[in-house]
């Protein structure tokens, strides 16, 4: 019993990492395809883009394996690696044994913010200074997320008890009378977070202006993609925690448990395409989605989130 | 690089039993760290030892205790790495006095023998020249006022020769004793210490290069001193108002310090700076461990205090090595030199699986757990508590950033080689090598760490379950195991390194040497001082360009004309407001209900 235990969490995360790995660079194609469908630009078809794809990716991942290590390959792949540990951290569509009780919320926005300030290092291989001015601006851009971040937290840590992700799944599984009143405060702050992941600091213009070679190119588009994939999938998970199944192996049947990872999937697919769809007609139609503003909307639609809690709490 | 300093153990050949007497407090640092090792692991009672019965006999109030040993184990390790480096402090009158006297002042069993140690320490400190020497004129007050605290204390019934801190009293006065060390504690850890115009004043710097050696015991007798007068006489009844001053002493100093961390050129105020701000870190921690006995929630406690010690260890050890790779880097190998200081800036910046990391995490998950009561005072000091150590973690982020930019400016090559740091095949620099690694076990093992201050666990109000790789409270739903993220990455990672050849060559060649912004010229002190800035000006820039908004226009308004156009506008739709209420008077009367009303609402 152990051992299918042991067998089915490891395909889980195999899983896991395969589904966030593929899907990384269509989300790019489709957030692409639904902003040319609303300007009325056209696109490039599905059959380029999957070609273009598939030769990016090739190239980028020779690279990291045949090919002597510089200084710029260093820095891809420490931050790949980082990638990839949070992918395995945020739960998309069910609990492992491994997240239990190691998936902190603090410590997932931490790395996320840490991630451009390892591309920033790249400058010391690239040393034309309109390379240095743009990577230092990415890297301050999502560092002054941190304040609105750490408000989402303390909403997190008022309402379900406490940070941790998987804690949080299990509070929305468990509990029938502060379940509505604890979903409505998250709701708002994975609200806040459109607007913050909305202008997104995109590598695309730094890559254009600059000499990078076109291996170089590919590795750092992808790179974004996955970066850009984990903040929508953290959005994902604070709108709807519940749809994620529950890993009870041992004490619910195996069925009930695939139906429920099932459906899990299934959710997170769509939500992340609702998703796409709200962050492209922001990007088209909102024109306050530049400076300021943008945080500070985070801010106080957070400080909302905290007052309806309070209002949440009177009503008992 | 004329001379090399051999920076291995084989060099310990060279001292032979012969030279005791010449390096005999390098000797005596080793057998005491060996001997408080032993009272650590075995936890040996107190009572067996051999320097309690002394007080007995000879009427001189020692005091030994586990948290004495702790403190002990610290001082005497560091002290042996310094002078084991640097010989020359063995023969050092200033740095073996101060030694001695944080020595004495640790194991001092008797509140005046403390109160006189700390102003002899004070003295020592003492400049002429310093800007703020006023300040020791307010601190030596404290210290008086602190002294004639201690009869009170014991409410005059004991002899006041034998106050010992074994005993756990409790009194109201406890409120007034606290309140006359934070200003002294204050100025031990370095909270005053800010100068701002020294750019060019080399001068200064190299009166301060000196002292920094004792930079480290000031800063572990400072929490001491905190620490043994809690921990000995606690009582839950603090004052609301001195806890909120406390706190906002220590957030304002450490706001400066990041700010100074950006402002700074020079690369030893740096590193300063960024110690002044993780101790201000860490003094909040022992603020929210007052708050928490105010609120009484003992649930907090446990947490706390593994926290506190954890990086009260790392933290010691690792600036440390710190103060002396700075003061040794025109002995050592200069690659040898920025690589350690890469892993130092690993170990003690916030990158979150190490010990930074647990800082600031334990920090903010236990600020905002002190809100769980909902009342409006409790909710509005934790959202200040969260956006000041949201803007601290930010510049402290951005001084490390800085501090790395400094080092590899002229140094591109040397972060490829980083890979082979801890090859301990290579002969170079072995001690230090072996040394920063067991910090890195330390921090991602906490559970040896905190194995060690079981002695300290019989003074604890509370104490829970051990946990040996993870920092956890079962009751506040709080854990962080920093061993799996570093697993899942190693793995990550060496699934790329098992398949590529195994060789690093590097191949930079910048296709534009027009725009370079690094020179390659290895002039002598090309550490000092950082050529480009990454400081207060290119922040101030990406504000504006990113916000849309001129700072210096907002917050200054210096133009008196500026104020002319607010009047002349005010002027000009005032009768056009009038006009608008007469006509709408039952409007806006109803308007004006309705926005009191929701602002009461949301005030309520």
């Amino acid at each position: 019993m152990v051992v299918i235990y042991w067998l089915i969490s490891l395909c889980i995360i195999g899983f896991h990492l395969l589904l966030f790995l593929i899907m990384a660079p269509w989300l790019m194609v489709f957030i692409k395809k639904l902003d040319g469908w609303i300007q009325g630009i056209s696109t490039e078809s599905f059959r380029h883009s999957f070609y273009r794809i598939r030769i990016d990716l090739s190239e980028s991942i020779r690279i990291l394996l045949y090919k002597t290590l510089s200084l710029k390959d260093y820095i891809f792949l420490v931050s790949l690696g980082l990638l990839c540990t949070l992918a395995l951290l945020i739960p998309f569509y069910t609990t492992d044994m491994i997240i239990k009780g190691n998936s902190d919320f603090l410590f997932i926005i931490t790395i996320l913010v840490m991630i451009p300030v390892f591309n920033f290092f790249i400058v010391y291989h690239d040393t034309s200074l309109l390379s240095f001015k743009k990577f230092q601006h990415m890297m301050i851009q999502i560092l002054l997320f941190l304040p609105t971040l750490l408000l989402i937290a303390m909403v997190c840590r008022m309402n379900v008890k406490s940070t941790e992700l998987n804690y949080i799944i299990v509070f929305f599984h468990n509990s029938t009378r502060f379940m509505n009143i604890a979903s409505c405060p998250l709701l708002i702050s994975a609200c806040s977070l459109f607007f913050l992941v909305l202008d997104m600091p995109d590598l695309s213009d730094i890559i254009q202006k600059d000499g990078f070679s076109r291996e170089d190119k590919g590795i750092l588009l992808y790179i974004n993609s996955l970066q850009f994939l984990l903040w929508l999938s953290l959005i994902a998970f604070l709108l709807w925690p519940q749809s994620i199944a529950l890993f009870n192996f041992q004490q619910e049947s195996l069925t009930s448990w695939l139906l429920a990872a099932f459906f899990g999937l299934l959710a997170w697919c769509i939500k992340i395409i609702i998703e796409c769809a709200v962050i492209a007609l922001m990007r088209n139609f909102l024109f306050i989605s530049k400076g300021v503003y943008k945080i500070g909307f985070a801010t106080v639609l957070n400080f909302l989130a905290i007052i309806i809690y309070f209002a949440g709490l009177s009503g008992i | 690089m004329c001379s090399f300093v051999d920076v291995g153990l084989i060099s310990s050949r060279k001292f032979i039993l012969l030279k005791l007497p010449d390096y005999f407090p390098l000797y005596a640092s080793l057998t005491g760290a060996f001997l408080t090792f032993l009272v650590l692991v075995f936890h040996i009672p107190t009572s067996l030892l051999f320097l309690s019965k002394l007080s007995i006999i000879y009427r001189v109030n020692f005091y030994l205790d586990g948290l004495t040993c702790f403190f002990l184990f610290i001082i005497f390790n560091i002290s042996f790495l310094f002078l084991y480096y640097q010989k020359d402090l063995c023969k050092n009158k200033y740095f073996l006095v101060s030694y001695i006297l944080s020595l004495s002042l640790i194991l001092a069993g008797n509140l005046y023998f403390f109160t006189i140690v700390l102003a002899l320490l004070f003295l020592m400190n003492y400049k002429n020249r310093q800007r703020n020497a006023s300040l020791y004129w307010l601190i030596l007050p404290c210290l008086l006022g602190f002294m004639s605290c201690i009869p009170v204390l014991m409410n005059n019934q004991q002899d006041l020769f034998y106050i010992v801190f074994s005993g756990k009293t409790s009194s109201l006065n406890l409120n007034y004793l606290i309140f006359f060390l934070v200003l002294p504690v204050c100025c031990l850890l370095g909270f005053f210490d800010f100068r701002g115009e020294e750019k060019n004043n080399l001068h200064a710097i190299f009166e301060d290069e000196k002292i920094y050696y004792t930079n480290i015991f000031k800063n572990l007798i400072g929490f001491y001193g905190l620490l043994r007068i809690f921990i000995s006489f606690y009582n839950y009844n603090l004052s609301m108002i001195f806890i909120v001053l406390f706190e906002f002493i220590v957030v304002i100093t450490a706001l400066k310090a990041s700010w100074f961390c950006l402002k700074v050129s020079n690369l030893f105020n740096r590193l300063r700076y960024l110690f002044i701000l993780n101790n201000a870190i860490s003094i909040q921690l022992i603020v929210i461990l007052f708050l928490a006995l105010y609120l009484q929630k003992t649930a907090l406690l446990e947490l706390n205090y593994i926290i506190l010690f954890f990086s009260l260890f790392i933290q010691n050890h690792g600036f440390a090595l710190v103060f002396l790779l700075n003061s040794l880097k025109e002995k050592i190998n200069n690659s040898f030199f920025i690589d350690s200081l890469f892993f130092l800036g690993l170990l003690l910046s916030g990158f979150p699986p190490f010990a930074g990391f647990v800082l600031f995490w334990g920090n903010l998950q236990l600020g905002i757990s002190l809100i769980l009561n909902h009342y409006l005072f409790d909710m509005i000091l934790a959202l200040f508590f969260i956006g000041c150590n949201a803007v601290i973690y930010l510049f402290s982020l951005l001084g490390w950033v800085n501090l790395f930019l400094a080092l590899y400016k002229n140094y591109n090559d040397r972060l490829t080689a980083i890979g082979s740091y801890f090859n301990f095949l290579l002969g170079y620099g072995k001690g230090i090598r072996i040394y920063l690694l067991s910090l890195f076990i330390f921090s991602v093992c906490p559970g040896i760490i905190l194995y060690w201050t079981y002695g300290i666990k019989n003074n604890f109000p509370s104490i829970g379950k051990f946990h040996f790789f993870s920092f956890k409270s079962e009751q506040l739903h709080i854990a962080f195991t920093p061993v799996f993220s570093v697993f899942i990455f190693g793995m990550v990672v060496y699934v790329f390194f098992f398949i590529k050849k195994k060789y690093f060559i590097v191949s930079m060649d910048p296709q534009n040497n027009q725009f370079k912004i690094s020179d390659r010229k290895k002039y002598k002190n090309y550490l000092d001082i950082t050529r480009f800035e990454f400081g207060t000006k290119t922040i101030l820039n990406v504000l504006k360009d990113n916000f849309s908004l001129d700072i210096h226009s907002y917050l200054f308004l210096r133009k008196k004309t500026e104020y002319l156009k607010i009047y002349k506008t005010i002027r000009l739709y005032k009768k056009k407001f009038n006009i608008l209420i007469w006509e709408h008077e039952q409007a806006t009367l109803f308007i004006l209900i309705l926005i009191s009303l929701l602002s009461i609402g949301l005030l309520v």
